[in-house]
Formats: C-alpha cells, sequence, structure tokens
C-alpha cells in the first residue's frame, strides 16, 4: 500500500465524516431560511408600531390638558419601548441566521429582551396610577356642569362588580397587572441559566 | 479526575442554575396557585348577579348572556392554560437536574410556545363570537398582532432553532 493512499477503513470514516457535514449544512441552510422570514414578520411589526407612533405623535401637538398631555407622552414612549423589543427580537433572528445559536451576544439579546418587559411593565403602573390619580369625571362633577337636569331625565347610580377571566396577568388586588413584570424576570432567568449552561461547556471542552 | 465528572469551577456554577431553578420553581407555584386558592377563599362573596362576568376580555352583564360556543372556548382556553403552565414548571424542573441544552428542554419550550399561539387564536376566535361575524381586515389584524400569537410564535421558533443547533453539535461531536 502507497503512504499517500487513504487505508480502507479511513475511507469508510471520510464518507461518514462528509454524509455528517453534509447534514449539518442542511440544518444550517434550513436555521438561516426560518431565521430571514422570522426576522421580515418583526421587522413588519416594527415599522408597524413606528407608524402607530408616529400617528399617536401628531395628535399629541392637539392636547391642551396636562395630565392627558403626560399619560399620551407616557403611552408613546411605551410604543417606543415595544419599537426597541421588536427590533432586539430582529436582531436575535440576525444572530441565529449568522450561525451563532448558543453565543454570548444571543443569549445577552435574550437577556435585554426580558429587561424591556420589565421596562414596559413599569410604565404601564405608572399610567395606571396616572389614570388613579386622575379618574375620568365623577357622576357628582357632571351634576355639578349640567346644574339641572333636563325633563323626563332621571339619574341612577349603579356600582358594578367586575370579574375577570384573565390567563397569566394576576393584578394581586393593586389594579396593576403583574404579568408583564413576571415574563420579564423569568426571560431575564432562563436567559442566565442559558448563559452559565454555555459558560460550562466551553470550561468542560477546555479541559483535557 | 474522571472523565465524567464536572469539573471543579463548572460545579459551582451547575449549583447556581439549580438554586435559581428551584426559587423560580417556587415562585412560579405561588404566582400561578395563590390567586386561585385566594378566589376558592372567596368563592361565597362572589354574587355574580351584581357584576359582569368577563371571558377573553369581553364583559357580559350575566351568566345568562354569555353564548354557548364561548362556554367551550373557555374551557379550551383553561385547558391550554394549565398544560402551559405544566410545561413551564417541566422546564424548570429540567434546569434544576442540570439538562440545560437537552432535546427534552426544547421540546417543553417548543410546547409552550404551541400552547400560546393556540391561546392567541383561542382569545381571535372568542372575540369573532363576542361580535357577532368575521369583520375582515380587523379581526385578521388583531390575530395577527395578537402578543399571545407573537409571543409564543417567536418562542416556538426559537426553540425550534436551538433544537437544530443542539443537533448539529451532537452529530459533530459523534463524528471523529
Amino acid at each position: 500500500m502507497r503512504a499517500n493512499e487513504i487505508s480502507p477503513k479511513a475511507n469508510a470514516r471520510m464518507s461518514r465524516i462528509k454524509i455528517v457535514s453534509r447534514i449539518a449544512r442542511a440544518r444550517m441552510s434550513r436555521i438561516k431560511i426560518v431565521s430571514r422570514i422570522a426576522r421580515f414578520i418583526v421587522f413588519c411589526f416594527f415599522v408597524f408600531t413606528i407608524w402607530l407612533m408616529l400617528l399617536d405623535l401628531s395628535g399629541l401637538f392637539r392636547q391642551r390638558d396636562f395630565d392627558t398631555l403626560t399619560r399620551e407622552i407616557l403611552l408613546i414612549i411605551l410604543q417606543g419601548v415595544l419599537c426597541v423589543w421588536y427590533w432586539k427580537l430582529a436582531r436575535l433572528f440576525h444572530f441565529y441566521e449568522r450561525g451563532l445559536i448558543f453565543a454570548a451576544e444571543t443569549i445577552r439579546c435574550i437577556k435585554l429582551l426580558g429587561l424591556l418587559c420589565a421596562v414596559g411593565w413599569m410604565l404601564q403602573s405608572v399610567i395606571h396610577i396616572l389614570l388613579q390619580q386622575h379618574p375620568l369625571p365623577s357622576i357628582q362633577s357632571i351634576l355639578d356642569h349640567l346644574k339641572t337636569l333636563p325633563p323626563g331625565v332621571t339619574l341612577r347610580e349603579v356600582t358594578v362588580t367586575h370579574y375577570q377571566m384573565g390567563f397569566f396577568s394576576f393584578d394581586f388586588g393593586t389594579g396593576i397587572d403583574f404579568g408583564l413584570l413576571f415574563a420579564g424576570i423569568v426571560i431575564v432567568l432562563i436567559a442566565w441559566i442559558m448563559d452559565e449552561g454555555r459558560k460550562i461547556q466551553e470550561e468542560q471542552e477546555l479541559t483535557v | 479526575m474522571n472523565t465524567n465528572e464536572i469539573s471543579p469551577k463548572a460545579s459551582p456554577r451547575l449549583n447556581r442554575i439549580q438554586k435559581i431553578s428551584h426559587i423560580l420553581k417556587v415562585c412560579v407555584f405561588f404566582y400561578f396557585v395563590a390567586p386561585l386558592c385566594a378566589l376558592a377563599f372567596n368563592l361565597k362573596n362572589i354574587h355574580s348577579a351584581s357584576g359582569t362576568i368577563s371571558i377573553f376580555n369581553h364583559a357580559y352583564a350575566s351568566t345568562l348572556d354569555i353564548p354557548k360556543p364561548m362556554y367551550l372556548l373557555w374551557a379550551t382556553g383553561t385547558a391550554v392554560y394549565l398544560l402551559g403552565v405544566i410545561s413551564f414548571y417541566r422546564l424548570l424542573c429540567l434546569y434544576e437536574k442540570g439538562a440545560i441544552f437537552s432535546g427534552a428542554n426544547v421540546s417543553e419550550m417548543k410546547k409552550l410556545g404551541g400552547y400560546l399561539v393556540g391561546y392567541g387564536i383561542l382569545a381571535v376566535a372568542a372575540n369573532v363570537i363576542y361580535l357577532g361575524g368575521f369583520i375582515f381586515p380587523w379581526v385578521l389584524l388583531e390575530g395577527f398582532v395578537s402578543p399571545w400569537i407573537v409571543v409564543g410564535g417567536a418562542i416556538y421558533i426559537v426553540a425550534w432553532i436551538m433544537d437544530e443547533g443542539r443537533k448539529i453539535q451532537e452529530e459533530q461531536e459523534l463524528t471523529v
């Protein structure tokens, strides 16, 4: 047997390597296609949210009341957070497209998505508190404004209790939905667990 | 040192993962079970005759006003919700065991994403029933931008990509 020739045993191994790399390449191209489609869809959402934000911004200049103006500004900031969330999600799919599946950048991106959820919850809570401090006009204030009721019109005040069948959204009697905060914390912690797992794997690969 | 042993440096990391997963598991348990317990204990104080009942964020004045298909959707929604909670709990159990990038793990993530999408579809169906028909662009748009469908879909795709990445890694490790 010549020195340059590949032995039959090594040849079988070589063909196995070729098959495995072909499968890996096929899987990678599938990941790339799916990530590209997902990135395009998320980008459409991003553009749609920006369009809504611009619409709200154009209506902002017509507001005269200070409370309404504050609420509107906070709502626009909330939409801005949603925009950043979509942008980061698109970036996450971009990383996947590049083949960075368990990389540090990818996990950092997931962490940021969780943090943005928590920020969104904070803004929502502030809007809720503002609405509680400056509620809609009461019946008494409407009566004061009208002075006298039109003939034939009687006023009746009814207290209504509201029962809501909501999922993943609990307010614990505060009126503020903790669902988004919970989702944010969970995303950050899962990303942290993934990061630690990645570090363990890296360390084990380096251990000989 | 045995080859199967986890290195001393990796061990504290694994311990930390296990500890955090355990805390998260307890938090999840309380987050989902505590409101149900509170509801069960206050069941006597709830008078549905004097209030409104809301299913999938659609308010009804009394139980008589709720259409029959809405009950079916509500029951399916509850089942999907419970399955989602179980799936999430299982995922945390796997993390606690130290299985971070395993097949079972990714499968639970996929399931969770699927349940979220399913719940979103049920919410859109409830909206169609509430409106009394399919109002063409709006119902479709609501379904398209539903947070359940968007987030669930994203989780499902991320889990699928992670699964493919894991398979590639495994195949490469097995190739000698």
